[in-house]
Protein backbone atom coordinates (compact mmCIF):
# COMPACT_ATOMS: atom_id res chain seq x y z
CA UNK A 1 0.00 0.00 0.00
CA UNK A 2 2.91 2.42 1.22
CA UNK A 3 4.22 1.96 -2.31
CA UNK A 4 0.86 2.26 -4.23
CA UNK A 5 0.51 5.77 -2.26
CA UNK A 6 4.33 6.85 -3.52
CA UNK A 7 3.23 5.92 -7.10
CA UNK A 8 0.37 7.96 -6.73
CA UNK A 9 2.28 11.17 -5.16
CA UNK A 10 5.25 10.88 -7.82
CA UNK A 11 1.85 11.41 -10.11
CA UNK A 12 1.07 13.98 -8.69
CA UNK A 13 4.52 15.69 -8.69
CA UNK A 14 4.01 15.46 -12.29
CA UNK A 15 0.61 16.63 -13.01
CA UNK A 16 1.51 19.63 -10.74
CA UNK A 17 3.42 21.93 -13.63
CA UNK A 18 0.97 20.88 -16.42
CA UNK A 19 -2.29 21.37 -14.39
CA UNK A 20 -0.93 24.78 -13.18
CA UNK A 21 -0.41 25.90 -17.16
CA UNK A 22 -3.56 24.67 -17.96
CA UNK A 23 -7.20 26.57 -19.03
CA UNK A 24 -8.96 24.51 -16.80
CA UNK A 25 -7.30 25.45 -13.70
CA UNK A 26 -7.07 28.91 -14.83
CA UNK A 27 -3.99 29.79 -12.52
CA UNK A 28 -4.31 33.61 -13.90
CA UNK A 29 -8.00 34.07 -13.25
CA UNK A 30 -7.68 33.33 -10.00
CA UNK A 31 -4.73 35.53 -9.08
CA UNK A 32 -7.35 38.42 -10.34
CA UNK A 33 -9.85 37.36 -7.73
CA UNK A 34 -11.91 34.20 -9.29
CA UNK A 35 -13.39 31.91 -6.48
CA UNK A 36 -13.05 28.61 -7.91
CA UNK A 37 -15.83 27.01 -6.13
CA UNK A 38 -18.77 26.01 -7.69
CA UNK A 39 -22.01 27.08 -6.58
CA UNK A 40 -22.95 23.45 -5.31
CA UNK A 41 -20.28 23.76 -2.61
CA UNK A 42 -21.25 26.90 -1.73
CA UNK A 43 -24.40 26.81 -1.52
CA UNK A 44 -24.54 23.72 0.74
CA UNK A 45 -21.15 24.18 2.61
CA UNK A 46 -23.33 27.26 3.96
CA UNK A 47 -21.52 30.17 5.39
CA UNK A 48 -17.98 29.98 6.40
CA UNK A 49 -16.48 33.47 7.45
CA UNK A 50 -15.02 33.16 10.93
CA UNK A 51 -14.84 28.88 10.73
CA UNK A 52 -11.92 26.66 10.73
CA UNK A 53 -11.58 24.71 7.69
CA UNK A 54 -9.20 21.52 6.62
CA UNK A 55 -9.33 20.60 3.32
CA UNK A 56 -7.72 17.01 2.51
CA UNK A 57 -6.44 16.50 -0.84
CA UNK A 58 -6.15 20.00 -1.69
CA UNK A 59 -3.67 19.73 -5.15
CA UNK A 60 -2.28 23.15 -5.30
CA UNK A 61 -4.85 24.88 -3.02
CA UNK A 62 -7.02 27.45 -5.51
CA UNK A 63 -9.89 25.52 -3.94
CA UNK A 64 -8.59 25.78 -0.27
CA UNK A 65 -7.38 29.45 -0.86
CA UNK A 66 -11.14 30.50 -2.02
CA UNK A 67 -12.68 29.59 1.30
CA UNK A 68 -9.82 31.85 2.84
CA UNK A 69 -11.00 34.35 0.54
CA UNK A 70 -14.64 33.05 1.59
CA UNK A 71 -13.80 34.66 5.40
CA UNK A 72 -12.79 30.95 6.52
CA UNK A 73 -9.29 30.09 8.68
CA UNK A 74 -7.86 26.92 6.33
CA UNK A 75 -5.34 24.57 6.66
CA UNK A 76 -4.70 22.23 2.90
CA UNK A 77 -3.18 19.18 3.13
CA UNK A 78 -1.88 17.44 -0.28
CA UNK A 79 0.53 14.38 -0.90
CA UNK A 80 2.38 16.32 -3.46
CA UNK A 81 5.70 18.41 -2.88
CA UNK A 82 5.07 20.12 -6.23
CA UNK A 83 1.09 21.18 -5.41
CA UNK A 84 2.08 22.42 -1.80
CA UNK A 85 5.61 24.53 -3.19
CA UNK A 86 3.32 26.10 -5.73
CA UNK A 87 0.27 26.28 -3.04
CA UNK A 88 2.52 28.52 -0.60
CA UNK A 89 3.73 30.37 -3.33
CA UNK A 90 0.51 31.36 -4.60
CA UNK A 91 -0.33 32.37 -0.63
CA UNK A 92 2.33 34.06 -0.14
CA UNK A 93 1.94 36.13 -3.29
CA UNK A 94 -1.66 36.70 -2.97
CA UNK A 95 -1.42 37.35 0.82
CA UNK A 96 -3.67 34.79 2.09
CA UNK A 97 -3.71 33.16 4.96
CA UNK A 98 -3.80 29.85 4.13
CA UNK A 99 -1.80 27.01 5.93
CA UNK A 100 -0.61 24.50 3.58
CA UNK A 101 0.29 20.68 5.09
CA UNK A 102 2.31 18.54 2.51
CA UNK A 103 1.32 14.34 3.96
CA UNK A 104 -0.99 11.85 2.46
CA UNK A 105 -4.33 11.64 4.19
CA UNK A 106 -3.45 8.49 6.42
CA UNK A 107 -0.20 10.14 7.65
CA UNK A 108 -2.00 13.24 8.79
CA UNK A 109 -2.59 12.61 12.53
CA UNK A 110 1.58 12.55 12.99
CA UNK A 111 1.88 15.89 11.78
CA UNK A 112 -1.25 17.68 12.50
CA UNK A 113 -2.48 17.38 15.87
CA UNK A 114 -5.99 20.29 15.90
CA UNK A 115 -9.80 19.65 15.05
CA UNK A 116 -11.43 21.94 12.75
CA UNK A 117 -15.12 23.13 12.10
CA UNK A 118 -15.33 21.76 8.90
CA UNK A 119 -13.16 18.80 6.71
CA UNK A 120 -13.72 19.54 3.09
CA UNK A 121 -13.17 17.36 0.34
CA UNK A 122 -13.13 18.11 -3.36
CA UNK A 123 -14.43 16.77 -6.92
CA UNK A 124 -11.77 14.08 -7.67
CA UNK A 125 -10.69 12.99 -4.16
CA UNK A 126 -11.93 10.11 -2.68
CA UNK A 127 -10.68 7.61 -6.39
CA UNK A 128 -6.98 8.01 -5.22
CA UNK A 129 -8.25 6.57 -1.55
CA UNK A 130 -7.21 2.85 -1.45
CA UNK A 131 -8.79 2.83 2.47
CA UNK A 132 -11.99 4.33 2.68
CA UNK A 133 -12.46 3.60 6.51
CA UNK A 134 -8.94 4.98 7.56
CA UNK A 135 -9.79 8.12 5.82
CA UNK A 136 -13.20 8.57 7.57
CA UNK A 137 -11.63 8.13 11.13
CA UNK A 138 -8.61 10.76 10.02
CA UNK A 139 -11.89 13.45 9.01
CA UNK A 140 -13.63 12.36 12.28
CA UNK A 141 -10.68 12.93 14.47
CA UNK A 142 -9.51 16.34 12.83
CA UNK A 143 -13.38 17.66 13.47
CA UNK A 144 -14.36 19.29 16.83
CA UNK A 145 -17.58 18.31 18.44
CA UNK A 146 -20.67 19.31 16.27
CA UNK A 147 -18.31 20.01 13.10
CA UNK A 148 -19.10 18.53 9.78
CA UNK A 149 -17.62 17.07 7.02
CA UNK A 150 -18.77 18.06 3.33
CA UNK A 151 -17.93 15.94 0.28
CA UNK A 152 -18.60 16.93 -2.98
CA UNK A 153 -16.99 14.52 -5.37
CA UNK A 154 -17.20 11.87 -8.57
CA UNK A 155 -20.97 9.40 -8.37
CA UNK A 156 -19.59 6.35 -8.56
CA UNK A 157 -22.24 5.05 -10.97
CA UNK A 158 -20.91 7.38 -13.50
CA UNK A 159 -17.59 5.94 -13.17
CA UNK A 160 -19.27 1.83 -14.65
CA UNK A 161 -19.29 3.71 -18.59
CA UNK A 162 -17.35 4.16 -20.66
CA UNK A 163 -18.00 5.54 -24.29
CA UNK A 164 -18.60 3.60 -27.16
CA UNK A 165 -17.92 4.16 -31.00
CA UNK A 166 -20.84 2.43 -32.73
CA UNK A 167 -21.10 1.58 -36.40
CA UNK A 168 -23.35 4.31 -37.38
CA UNK A 169 -20.91 6.88 -36.19
CA UNK A 170 -22.57 7.55 -32.86
CA UNK A 171 -21.42 7.01 -29.52
CA UNK A 172 -22.77 5.01 -27.01
CA UNK A 173 -21.85 4.27 -23.12
CA UNK A 174 -21.13 0.75 -22.21
CA UNK A 175 -21.40 -0.62 -18.47
CA UNK A 176 -17.84 -1.75 -18.59
CA UNK A 177 -16.57 -0.52 -15.33
CA UNK A 178 -17.29 -2.26 -11.74
CA UNK A 179 -19.44 -0.70 -9.72
CA UNK A 180 -17.98 -2.39 -6.39
CA UNK A 181 -14.82 -1.22 -4.19
CA UNK A 182 -11.66 -3.28 -5.56
CA UNK A 183 -9.12 -3.38 -2.88
CA UNK A 184 -5.75 -3.68 -4.99
CA UNK A 185 -7.06 -0.49 -7.50
CA UNK A 186 -7.29 0.11 -11.20
CA UNK A 187 -3.00 0.13 -12.23
CA UNK A 188 -2.84 3.07 -14.83
CA UNK A 189 0.27 2.92 -16.58
CA UNK A 190 0.86 6.30 -17.71
CA UNK A 191 1.24 7.84 -21.17
CA UNK A 192 -2.55 9.22 -20.72
CA UNK A 193 -3.92 12.51 -20.93
CA UNK A 194 -4.79 14.36 -17.74
CA UNK A 195 -8.60 15.64 -17.33
CA UNK A 196 -7.42 18.92 -17.62
CA UNK A 197 -6.69 18.77 -21.24
CA UNK A 198 -4.63 16.55 -23.76
CA UNK A 199 -1.32 17.06 -21.86
CA UNK A 200 0.32 13.63 -21.20
CA UNK A 201 1.24 12.40 -17.99
CA UNK A 202 4.24 9.32 -18.05
CA UNK A 203 3.98 8.50 -14.39
CA UNK A 204 1.72 5.40 -13.54
CA UNK A 205 -1.05 5.65 -10.82
CA UNK A 206 -3.56 3.88 -9.08
CA UNK A 207 -7.45 4.52 -8.67
CA UNK A 208 -9.65 2.97 -6.52
CA UNK A 209 -13.46 2.74 -6.68
CA UNK A 210 -15.39 3.30 -4.20
CA UNK A 211 -19.81 2.07 -4.03
CA UNK A 212 -21.75 5.13 -2.54
CA UNK A 213 -22.64 2.22 0.44
CA UNK A 214 -18.79 2.06 1.16
CA UNK A 215 -18.66 6.18 1.27
CA UNK A 216 -21.56 6.01 3.71
CA UNK A 217 -20.57 2.73 5.49
CA UNK A 218 -16.99 4.55 5.81
CA UNK A 219 -19.05 7.92 6.94
CA UNK A 220 -21.02 6.01 9.86
CA UNK A 221 -18.36 4.08 10.97
CA UNK A 222 -16.39 6.57 12.01
CA UNK A 223 -19.08 7.48 14.41
CA UNK A 224 -20.62 10.49 12.19
CA UNK A 225 -24.13 10.94 11.49
CA UNK A 226 -25.20 11.43 7.44
CA UNK A 227 -26.99 14.89 7.48
CA UNK A 228 -27.64 14.74 3.50
CA UNK A 229 -26.87 13.04 0.17
CA UNK A 230 -27.51 14.58 -2.54
CA UNK A 231 -26.94 13.95 -6.56
CA UNK A 232 -26.45 15.66 -9.64
CA UNK A 233 -26.80 15.15 -13.01
CA UNK A 234 -23.76 17.18 -13.92
CA UNK A 235 -20.13 16.91 -14.37
CA UNK A 236 -17.02 19.19 -13.42
CA UNK A 237 -15.25 17.92 -16.23
CA UNK A 238 -15.81 16.24 -19.67
CA UNK A 239 -16.27 12.76 -18.35
CA UNK A 240 -17.02 11.32 -22.00
CA UNK A 241 -16.83 12.70 -25.62
CA UNK A 242 -20.71 13.00 -25.61
CA UNK A 243 -21.42 16.11 -22.82
CA UNK A 244 -21.23 19.23 -23.83
CA UNK A 245 -20.39 22.50 -21.18
CA UNK A 246 -23.40 24.54 -20.36
CA UNK A 247 -23.16 28.27 -19.84
CA UNK A 248 -23.10 27.28 -16.11
CA UNK A 249 -20.03 25.39 -16.36
CA UNK A 250 -21.13 21.98 -15.92
CA UNK A 251 -20.71 19.69 -18.46
CA UNK A 252 -24.19 17.29 -19.31
CA UNK A 253 -25.08 14.23 -21.48
CA UNK A 254 -27.04 16.28 -23.83
CA UNK A 255 -28.43 13.57 -25.46
CA UNK A 256 -29.54 11.55 -22.34
CA UNK A 257 -29.10 13.97 -19.48
CA UNK A 258 -30.66 12.51 -16.11
CA UNK A 259 -30.01 9.19 -17.05
CA UNK A 260 -26.66 8.94 -14.85
CA UNK A 261 -25.74 10.77 -11.66
CA UNK A 262 -22.58 12.17 -11.81
CA UNK A 263 -21.85 13.74 -8.39
CA UNK A 264 -22.68 13.26 -5.10
CA UNK A 265 -22.40 15.41 -1.80
CA UNK A 266 -22.56 14.20 1.74
CA UNK A 267 -22.70 16.05 4.61
CA UNK A 268 -22.39 14.74 7.63
CA UNK A 269 -21.66 15.99 11.59
CA UNK A 270 -19.55 14.89 14.48
CA UNK B 1 -54.43 12.25 -22.23
CA UNK B 2 -56.04 13.82 -19.18
CA UNK B 3 -53.71 14.13 -16.14
CA UNK B 4 -54.99 12.03 -13.14
CA UNK B 5 -54.47 13.67 -9.88
CA UNK B 6 -52.70 11.68 -7.62
CA UNK B 7 -55.11 9.88 -5.23
CA UNK B 8 -56.44 8.57 -9.28
CA UNK B 9 -53.87 7.45 -9.42
CA UNK B 10 -53.52 5.47 -6.34
CA UNK B 11 -56.72 4.16 -7.29
CA UNK B 12 -55.01 2.99 -10.82
CA UNK B 13 -52.17 1.15 -9.23
CA UNK B 14 -55.31 -0.37 -6.76
CA UNK B 15 -57.09 -1.71 -9.26
CA UNK B 16 -54.28 -2.73 -11.07
CA UNK B 17 -52.29 -4.75 -8.00
CA UNK B 18 -56.12 -6.26 -7.45
CA UNK B 19 -56.04 -7.46 -10.87
CA UNK B 20 -52.08 -9.14 -10.20
CA UNK B 21 -53.52 -10.89 -7.18
CA UNK B 22 -54.77 -14.30 -8.54
CA UNK B 23 -52.20 -14.21 -11.30
CA UNK B 24 -49.06 -13.61 -9.06
CA UNK B 25 -51.12 -16.36 -6.29
CA UNK B 26 -50.71 -19.57 -9.03
CA UNK B 27 -47.22 -18.42 -10.54
CA UNK B 28 -44.33 -20.83 -9.84
CA UNK B 29 -42.42 -17.71 -8.46
CA UNK B 30 -44.61 -16.73 -5.29
CA UNK B 31 -45.01 -20.75 -5.05
CA UNK B 32 -47.95 -20.66 -2.91
CA UNK B 33 -47.82 -24.16 -2.09
CA UNK B 34 -44.36 -24.53 -1.01
CA UNK B 35 -45.48 -21.33 1.74
CA UNK B 36 -47.71 -23.19 2.85
CA UNK B 37 -45.70 -26.12 3.53
CA UNK B 38 -44.03 -24.53 5.92
CA UNK B 39 -41.01 -22.55 3.52
CA UNK B 40 -40.12 -18.93 4.50
CA UNK B 41 -40.26 -16.80 1.63
CA UNK B 42 -37.62 -13.91 3.09
CA UNK B 43 -34.33 -13.89 1.62
CA UNK B 44 -31.12 -14.71 3.22
CA UNK B 45 -30.65 -11.03 3.04
CA UNK B 46 -33.02 -9.70 4.72
CA UNK B 47 -32.93 -12.47 7.78
CA UNK B 48 -29.61 -11.65 8.27
CA UNK B 49 -29.56 -8.04 7.83
CA UNK B 50 -32.96 -7.81 9.62
CA UNK B 51 -31.47 -9.59 12.63
CA UNK B 52 -33.54 -11.61 15.23
CA UNK B 53 -37.12 -10.80 15.20
CA UNK B 54 -38.66 -13.13 18.14
CA UNK B 55 -41.15 -11.42 20.30
CA UNK B 56 -40.76 -7.85 18.47
CA UNK B 57 -43.72 -6.15 16.65
CA UNK B 58 -43.37 -5.97 12.94
CA UNK B 59 -45.02 -3.49 10.16
CA UNK B 60 -44.88 -4.55 7.04
CA UNK B 61 -45.64 -1.99 4.22
CA UNK B 62 -46.90 -2.77 0.99
CA UNK B 63 -47.07 -6.43 2.14
CA UNK B 64 -48.97 -7.66 -1.17
CA UNK B 65 -50.96 -10.78 -0.02
CA UNK B 66 -48.53 -11.47 2.73
CA UNK B 67 -45.88 -14.50 2.32
CA UNK B 68 -43.46 -12.09 3.60
CA UNK B 69 -44.95 -10.92 6.40
CA UNK B 70 -46.16 -14.13 7.32
CA UNK B 71 -42.86 -15.20 7.45
CA UNK B 72 -41.45 -13.07 9.62
CA UNK B 73 -44.79 -14.33 11.75
CA UNK B 74 -43.41 -18.35 11.53
CA UNK B 75 -39.80 -16.59 12.74
CA UNK B 76 -41.69 -15.54 16.30
CA UNK B 77 -42.37 -11.62 15.31
CA UNK B 78 -45.50 -10.20 15.85
CA UNK B 79 -46.72 -8.83 12.40
CA UNK B 80 -49.19 -6.53 10.96
CA UNK B 81 -49.50 -6.38 6.84
CA UNK B 82 -50.68 -3.66 5.49
CA UNK B 83 -51.22 -3.43 1.32
CA UNK B 84 -53.42 -1.07 -0.98
CA UNK B 85 -54.99 -4.16 -3.02
CA UNK B 86 -58.60 -5.68 -1.69
CA UNK B 87 -57.95 -8.56 -3.35
CA UNK B 88 -54.21 -9.15 -1.88
CA UNK B 89 -55.39 -8.28 1.67
CA UNK B 90 -58.62 -10.89 1.17
CA UNK B 91 -56.33 -13.64 0.08
CA UNK B 92 -53.76 -12.82 3.19
CA UNK B 93 -56.44 -13.38 5.58
CA UNK B 94 -57.59 -16.70 4.48
CA UNK B 95 -54.12 -17.76 4.16
CA UNK B 96 -53.16 -16.57 8.01
CA UNK B 97 -56.15 -18.39 8.64
CA UNK B 98 -55.51 -21.86 7.29
CA UNK B 99 -51.93 -21.37 8.74
CA UNK B 100 -52.79 -20.15 11.89
CA UNK B 101 -50.50 -17.47 11.76
CA UNK B 102 -51.94 -14.80 13.88
CA UNK B 103 -50.75 -11.88 11.84
CA UNK B 104 -53.14 -9.07 11.01
CA UNK B 105 -53.87 -7.28 7.78
CA UNK B 106 -54.82 -3.74 6.85
CA UNK B 107 -56.19 -2.41 3.73
CA UNK B 108 -54.96 0.90 3.31
CA UNK B 109 -52.50 2.46 1.19
CA UNK B 110 -49.45 3.94 2.94
CA UNK B 111 -50.68 7.47 2.78
CA UNK B 112 -54.05 6.72 4.63
CA UNK B 113 -52.59 4.42 7.28
CA UNK B 114 -52.68 6.78 10.33
CA UNK B 115 -56.81 6.88 9.73
CA UNK B 116 -56.52 3.76 10.36
CA UNK B 117 -53.69 2.22 12.14
CA UNK B 118 -52.38 4.44 15.54
CA UNK B 119 -49.87 1.91 17.26
CA UNK B 120 -45.84 2.02 17.46
CA UNK B 121 -43.48 -0.52 16.02
CA UNK B 122 -40.43 -2.25 17.18
CA UNK B 123 -39.41 -2.71 13.30
CA UNK B 124 -40.88 -0.83 10.05
CA UNK B 125 -40.18 -3.40 7.28
CA UNK B 126 -40.60 -2.67 3.19
CA UNK B 127 -39.60 -5.60 0.42
CA UNK B 128 -38.35 -5.82 -2.69
CA UNK B 129 -40.46 -3.65 -5.24
CA UNK B 130 -42.36 -1.70 -3.28
CA UNK B 131 -40.81 1.92 -3.55
CA UNK B 132 -41.32 2.32 -6.94
CA UNK B 133 -45.30 2.20 -5.96
CA UNK B 134 -44.99 5.26 -4.40
CA UNK B 135 -45.46 8.95 -5.70
CA UNK B 136 -43.49 11.02 -2.33
CA UNK B 137 -41.04 9.36 -0.35
CA UNK B 138 -40.77 12.34 1.93
CA UNK B 139 -44.32 11.62 3.43
CA UNK B 140 -43.24 8.02 3.41
CA UNK B 141 -40.46 8.68 5.20
CA UNK B 142 -42.48 10.71 8.04
CA UNK B 143 -44.92 7.83 7.90
CA UNK B 144 -41.74 5.38 9.15
CA UNK B 145 -40.96 7.36 11.65
CA UNK B 146 -44.73 7.85 12.72
CA UNK B 147 -44.66 3.94 13.33
CA UNK B 148 -41.53 3.62 15.17
CA UNK B 149 -41.23 3.37 18.53
CA UNK B 150 -37.94 4.90 20.08
CA UNK B 151 -34.73 3.70 18.81
CA UNK B 152 -37.42 1.03 16.66
CA UNK B 153 -35.79 0.35 13.18
CA UNK B 154 -36.63 0.75 10.14
CA UNK B 155 -35.47 -1.87 7.24
CA UNK B 156 -35.69 -2.34 3.18
CA UNK B 157 -34.49 -4.28 0.43
CA UNK B 158 -35.64 -3.18 -3.09
CA UNK B 159 -34.79 -2.29 -6.47
CA UNK B 160 -31.24 0.24 -6.76
CA UNK B 161 -31.47 3.68 -8.54
CA UNK B 162 -28.61 3.04 -10.76
CA UNK B 163 -30.09 -0.12 -11.99
CA UNK B 164 -33.51 1.02 -13.37
CA UNK B 165 -31.63 3.09 -15.29
CA UNK B 166 -30.81 0.48 -18.41
CA UNK B 167 -32.74 -0.36 -21.41
CA UNK B 168 -31.68 -3.42 -22.76
CA UNK B 169 -31.27 -2.86 -26.69
CA UNK B 170 -30.27 -4.97 -29.55
CA UNK B 171 -27.20 -5.11 -31.62
CA UNK B 172 -26.83 -5.46 -35.02
CA UNK B 173 -25.64 -8.99 -34.43
CA UNK B 174 -28.80 -10.18 -32.25
CA UNK B 175 -27.34 -9.88 -29.31
CA UNK B 176 -28.49 -8.04 -26.15
CA UNK B 177 -27.05 -5.30 -25.19
CA UNK B 178 -27.55 -2.27 -22.29
CA UNK B 179 -27.72 1.49 -22.92
CA UNK B 180 -28.36 3.99 -19.98
CA UNK B 181 -32.23 5.77 -21.00
CA UNK B 182 -34.16 5.92 -18.28
CA UNK B 183 -34.33 8.61 -15.58
CA UNK B 184 -31.55 8.44 -12.32
CA UNK B 185 -33.85 10.98 -10.98
CA UNK B 186 -37.52 11.08 -9.82
CA UNK B 187 -39.73 12.55 -11.83
CA UNK B 188 -43.40 13.23 -10.40
CA UNK B 189 -45.21 12.94 -13.18
CA UNK B 190 -44.22 8.90 -12.82
CA UNK B 191 -44.27 6.62 -15.33
CA UNK B 192 -47.20 5.60 -17.16
CA UNK B 193 -47.77 1.99 -17.95
CA UNK B 194 -50.50 1.26 -20.08
CA UNK B 195 -51.40 -2.15 -19.24
CA UNK B 196 -51.17 -5.54 -21.42
CA UNK B 197 -47.73 -6.67 -20.48
CA UNK B 198 -46.53 -9.84 -18.38
CA UNK B 199 -46.29 -9.10 -14.74
CA UNK B 200 -42.65 -9.76 -13.01
CA UNK B 201 -43.65 -13.37 -11.70
CA UNK B 202 -43.71 -14.85 -15.48
CA UNK B 203 -46.87 -15.83 -14.91
CA UNK B 204 -50.27 -13.99 -16.93
CA UNK B 205 -50.78 -10.82 -18.16
CA UNK B 206 -51.99 -7.73 -16.32
CA UNK B 207 -54.17 -5.45 -18.47
CA UNK B 208 -54.79 -3.11 -16.26
CA UNK B 209 -52.50 0.45 -16.58
CA UNK B 210 -50.22 1.51 -13.93
CA UNK B 211 -47.94 4.32 -12.67
CA UNK B 212 -44.72 3.89 -11.12
CA UNK B 213 -42.36 6.60 -9.74
CA UNK B 214 -38.41 6.29 -9.69
CA UNK B 215 -36.16 7.79 -6.64
CA UNK B 216 -33.22 8.17 -6.42
CA UNK B 217 -30.46 6.70 -3.49
CA UNK B 218 -30.23 10.50 -2.00
CA UNK B 219 -34.34 10.84 -2.48
CA UNK B 220 -34.11 7.51 -0.88
CA UNK B 221 -32.00 8.45 2.26
CA UNK B 222 -33.19 12.15 2.58
CA UNK B 223 -36.52 11.25 3.30
CA UNK B 224 -35.54 8.82 6.05
CA UNK B 225 -33.15 11.40 7.27
CA UNK B 226 -35.63 14.30 6.95
CA UNK B 227 -37.89 12.05 8.87
CA UNK B 228 -35.61 11.73 11.79
CA UNK B 229 -34.09 8.68 11.17
CA UNK B 230 -30.68 7.82 11.83
CA UNK B 231 -28.86 5.74 9.10
CA UNK B 232 -26.96 2.31 9.98
CA UNK B 233 -25.96 1.00 7.04
CA UNK B 234 -26.34 1.09 2.93
CA UNK B 235 -25.65 -2.21 1.19
CA UNK B 236 -25.55 -2.62 -2.89
CA UNK B 237 -25.77 -5.68 -4.22
CA UNK B 238 -25.04 -6.70 -7.73
CA UNK B 239 -27.97 -9.17 -8.73
CA UNK B 240 -31.52 -8.73 -8.71
CA UNK B 241 -34.50 -10.80 -7.06
CA UNK B 242 -36.35 -10.83 -10.79
CA UNK B 243 -35.36 -10.94 -14.36
CA UNK B 244 -34.56 -7.22 -14.73
CA UNK B 245 -33.17 -7.21 -18.04
CA UNK B 246 -33.58 -9.87 -20.76
CA UNK B 247 -30.06 -11.38 -20.50
CA UNK B 248 -29.94 -11.73 -16.94
CA UNK B 249 -30.00 -15.10 -15.96
CA UNK B 250 -30.61 -16.93 -12.68
CA UNK B 251 -27.87 -18.21 -10.51
CA UNK B 252 -27.51 -21.52 -8.22
CA UNK B 253 -28.08 -19.27 -5.50
CA UNK B 254 -31.82 -18.02 -6.88
CA UNK B 255 -30.85 -14.29 -7.77
CA UNK B 256 -30.42 -13.07 -11.18
CA UNK B 257 -27.54 -12.21 -12.09
CA UNK B 258 -25.72 -10.45 -15.85
CA UNK B 259 -22.80 -12.73 -17.27
CA UNK B 260 -21.19 -9.72 -19.39
CA UNK B 261 -21.32 -7.07 -16.90
CA UNK B 262 -21.34 -8.79 -13.80
CA UNK B 263 -20.28 -6.50 -11.18
CA UNK B 264 -20.76 -3.28 -12.98
CA UNK B 265 -23.98 -2.60 -12.12
CA UNK B 266 -26.29 -2.68 -8.46
CA UNK B 267 -29.54 -3.90 -8.76
CA UNK B 268 -30.43 -3.93 -5.33
CA UNK B 269 -29.88 -2.12 -2.36
CA UNK B 270 -30.69 -2.16 1.67
CA UNK B 271 -30.60 0.31 3.96
CA UNK B 272 -30.94 -0.33 8.08
CA UNK B 273 -31.90 2.99 9.91
CA UNK B 274 -33.07 3.60 13.54
CA UNK B 275 -35.26 6.24 15.06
Amino acid sequence: MQRKIEIIRRNWNERTPIHAASKFYDVAGFKAGRNTLTDIEIDEMGTVAGKSLLHLQCHFGMDTMSWARLGATVTGVDISDAAIELARELNRELGLDARFVRSNVYDLPEVLHETFDIVYTAIGALCWLPDLDAWAHVAANHLKRGGMLYILDGHPTSHIFEPVQMPDGGQALKPVHPYFSNQDGIFYDGGGCTYTGSETIESPSYEWQHSMSDIVNAILGAGLKIERLNEFAVSGYRAFPQMSRHDDGWWRLDDRHGTIPFLYSIKATK
Amino acid sequence: MVELTLDERIETIRRNWNERTPIHAASDMYNVAGFKAGKITLTDIEIDEVGPVEGKSLLHLQCHFGLDTMSWARLGADVTGVDLSDASIELANTLNDELGLGVRFIRSNVYDLPDVLDEQFDVVYTAIGALCWLPDLAAWGRLIARYLKPAGTFYMLDEHPSGRIFAPVLTAEGDWDLEPQYSYFHDPAGIFDGGGRETYAGAGTVNSPAYTWQHSMSEIVNALICAGLKLEFIREYPFSFFQALPQMRRRDDGWWGLDEYDGNIPFMLSIKATL
